[in-house]
């Protein structure tokens, strides 16, 4: 089984490059997804060779582990990989809709992004990782120039600017590391962790919290990350939402526990920081009058949730923060395929506009009302589940106070989903309207993002018990033995 | 050998600090650079800043000699410089369209 994490990253490159020199739509089209399905089909493979803790390793060039690139594939490597499969196949769907006009280089370019996500999911040494962060971002920029008219250029720029930054200090980082503990490998790292004095463990804690912060866009710095949004198309936001974000979540969840212990104060100020993330980012959510700034905006508070349940360390809250990374990445860019929908029917995102007014079909309402409650975290849907996972967690940690203030701002959340809800236009609709036109291919894109949230609705418990596993596994035993029969 | 190296590496990163600190994107863009510069002459001075051979087995023999330097450092600086200029020319090409659209604009 050492040739399936290698698989994993050589389908969507390979496909990538094929993508991108065949000049025909149709087939660059076939070939994303193909590997989409692939890769798909390949990660449920990897989800059940990685049950009950088991976990693959794949070191090329027959180097010993440390000293050859490395690859990791374990349950949440797994579990990522199947979402942007999924990602790949519903964002080429919402790009072949044309819901706002799309270029053919579109799939190539989708598809090295894929690649690169997936390299950062499986990369088990920290240089690896600084190398898939880099060409993530690279094929990110590739995917947002694409489209990109008049001044929206500008608008990339801050983005850039703040991965190039996060970049070096994420390197510099890394090179520190290397100068403590003499090896770049993960696991090797987190044993040697304990040599290293408690000055330079924080030293190291602010380097990588600081780029991953930037990557991840934590409130003070992620304010190109609207910019960003503003700036893409409706399947270009999806993907940015749904991978590169997640990308950058991965890298948290795989260095944080593995570097850092509980005995410093890092996973308390983690907790702030994510705590301030996630109130002035749905402030900020609720303050915008469009549709894309909302969710935008929203994506930053969302880090905020995510962050909580990593910086709690414990197995509970952990699990909940990898719910709530693939409910986020598959509702979010749901919602961005809803706004994109509207905008195109209506001609802006603004709310509240009065132009042209058109119904929207069943479909779009059905699937923006479910999505919206989904993300706002009411009872039977998945955003629930996911933040009733933390906060169960986090009450079990010195730390519960942040995990009851994280349930009251659930209510901001809902806020700014109602406003997106009462001020699009079309969502109440008069017979005499004439119905906004959603082709095959756009209602199919719609409906794959309603069956994850359906299949959390009717499995919630099985999603939780694997997310646990998964949870124990990224951190370590150096969390999950001392646990006393985790209550599932 | 490891002081001088150490006051090129806080030169580099305090000029390139003073660079991206500016308004003008094409001398941020120099800044990111001169960091690229500085994290790299850091990650040699990780092996102690001494001079050392290198690494490479002779000839009959199992290991390298003992005068030899850390290898892998030198396998990272090799990639991240090729990454940081690629990079660094994707930033380019991105600024240079974003004034060519803004002069046009006006």
């Amino acid at each position: 089984m050492t040739w399936l994490p290698a698989l994993l990253l050589l389908v969507p490159l390979v496909g990538g490059g094929l993508a991108l020199c065949v000049a025909n739509h149709g087939a660059s089209r076939w070939i994303s997804r193909a590997v989409a399905v692939a890769l798909m089909t390949l990660g449920a493979v990897a989800l059940g060779a990685t049950t009950d803790g088991a976990m693959l390793e794949t070191t090329f060039g027959a180097w010993s582990a440390g000293l050859g690139i490395s690859l990791r594939l374990d349950a949440l490597a797994a579990g990522l990989v199947v979402l942007s499969g999924f990602m790949l196949l519903t964002a080429g769907f919402a790009a072949d809709a044309r819901v706002v006009g799309t270029r053919p280089a579109f799939h190539g370019r989708a598809l090295l992004l894929t690649a690169s996500v997936c390299g950062v999911f499986l990369a088990a040494d920290l240089f690896n990782l600084y190398v898939w962060f880099e060409l993530a971002l690279a094929s990110t920029v590739a995917l947002l120039t694409l489209d990109a008219r008049r001044g929206q250029v500008r608008a990339l720029l801050p983005y850039v600017f703040a991965s190039l930054l996060a970049s070096v200090v994420l390197l510099t980082g890394i090179v520190l590391t290397y100068a403590q503990v003499g090896s770049l490998h993960l696991q090797t790292i987190a044993a040697r962790m304990e040599l290293v004095g408690e000055d330079m463990q924080l030293v190291l804690a602010g380097m990588f919290g600081l780029a991953l912060a930037i990557k991840a866009a934590i409130v003070p710095l992620g304010l190109w990350l609207p910019l960003a949004y503003s700036a893409a198309t409706t399947p270009v936001a999806m993907l940015l939402s749904a991978l590169s974000g997640k990308a950058a979540l991965s890298a948290w969840f795989r260095m944080w526990p593995t570097l850092f212990g509980p005995e410093t104060v890092a996973p308390y100020v983690l907790a702030t920081i994510a705590m301030v993330t996630l109130v002035v980012g749905v402030l900020l959510a609720v303050a915008q009058r469009r549709t894309r700034r909302i969710l935008g905006f929203h994506s930053s508070s969302q880090m905020g949730y995510m962050l909580l349940g990593l910086a709690f360390l414990h197995p509970v809250a952990m699990a909940g923060a990898l719910v709530f990374v693939f409910h986020h990445a598959i509702v979010k860019s749901g919602l961005f395929l809803c706004a994109g929908f509207i905008r195109g029917g209506i001609g802006t995102d603004r709310l509240s506009a009065s132009s042209t007014p058109v119904a929207l079909p069943w479909v779009l309402r059905g699937t923006l009302l479910l999505l919206a409650l989904s993300l706002a975290g009411i009872p039977p849907f998945s955003g629930f589940l996911a933040k009733l996972t933390i906060v169960r967690g986090g009450l079990e940690t010195p730390m519960a106070a942040l995990a009851v203030v994280a349930v009251f701002v659930g209510v901001l959340t809902l806020l700014s989903m109602l406003k997106i809800w009462q001020g699009t236009p079309g969502v109440r609709s008069r017979p005499d309207e004439p119905t906004l036109e959603i082709c095959g291919k756009g209602r199919a894109a719609l409906l794959l993002h309603l069956a994850p949230a359906v299949f959390a609705i009717l499995f919630g418990e099985v999603i939780v018990s694997w997310s646990i596993d998964a949870a124990e596994q990224v951190l370590g035993p150096r969390y999950t033995s001392p646990m006393i029969g985790v209550n599932r | 050998m490891a002081l001088p190296l150490a006051l090129l590496v806080a030169a580099l990163y305090a000029g390139g600090l003073y660079l991206l600190l500016g308004r003008s994107l094409v001398r941020k863009i120099f800044g990111l650079a001169l960091w690229g510069h500085a994290v790299n002459l850091l990650a040699l001075t990780t092996t102690g800043g001494r001079v050392a051979a290198a690494a490479i087995v002779p000839v009959g023999a199992e290991t390298p000699p003992a005068t030899s330097g850390d290898p892998l450092p030198q396998a990272l600086v090799l990639t991240a410089i090729v990454i940081g200029f690629a990079l660094q020319t994707v930033a380019l090409s991105l600024v240079h369209r974003a004034l060519r659209r803004r002069r046009s604009s006006t």
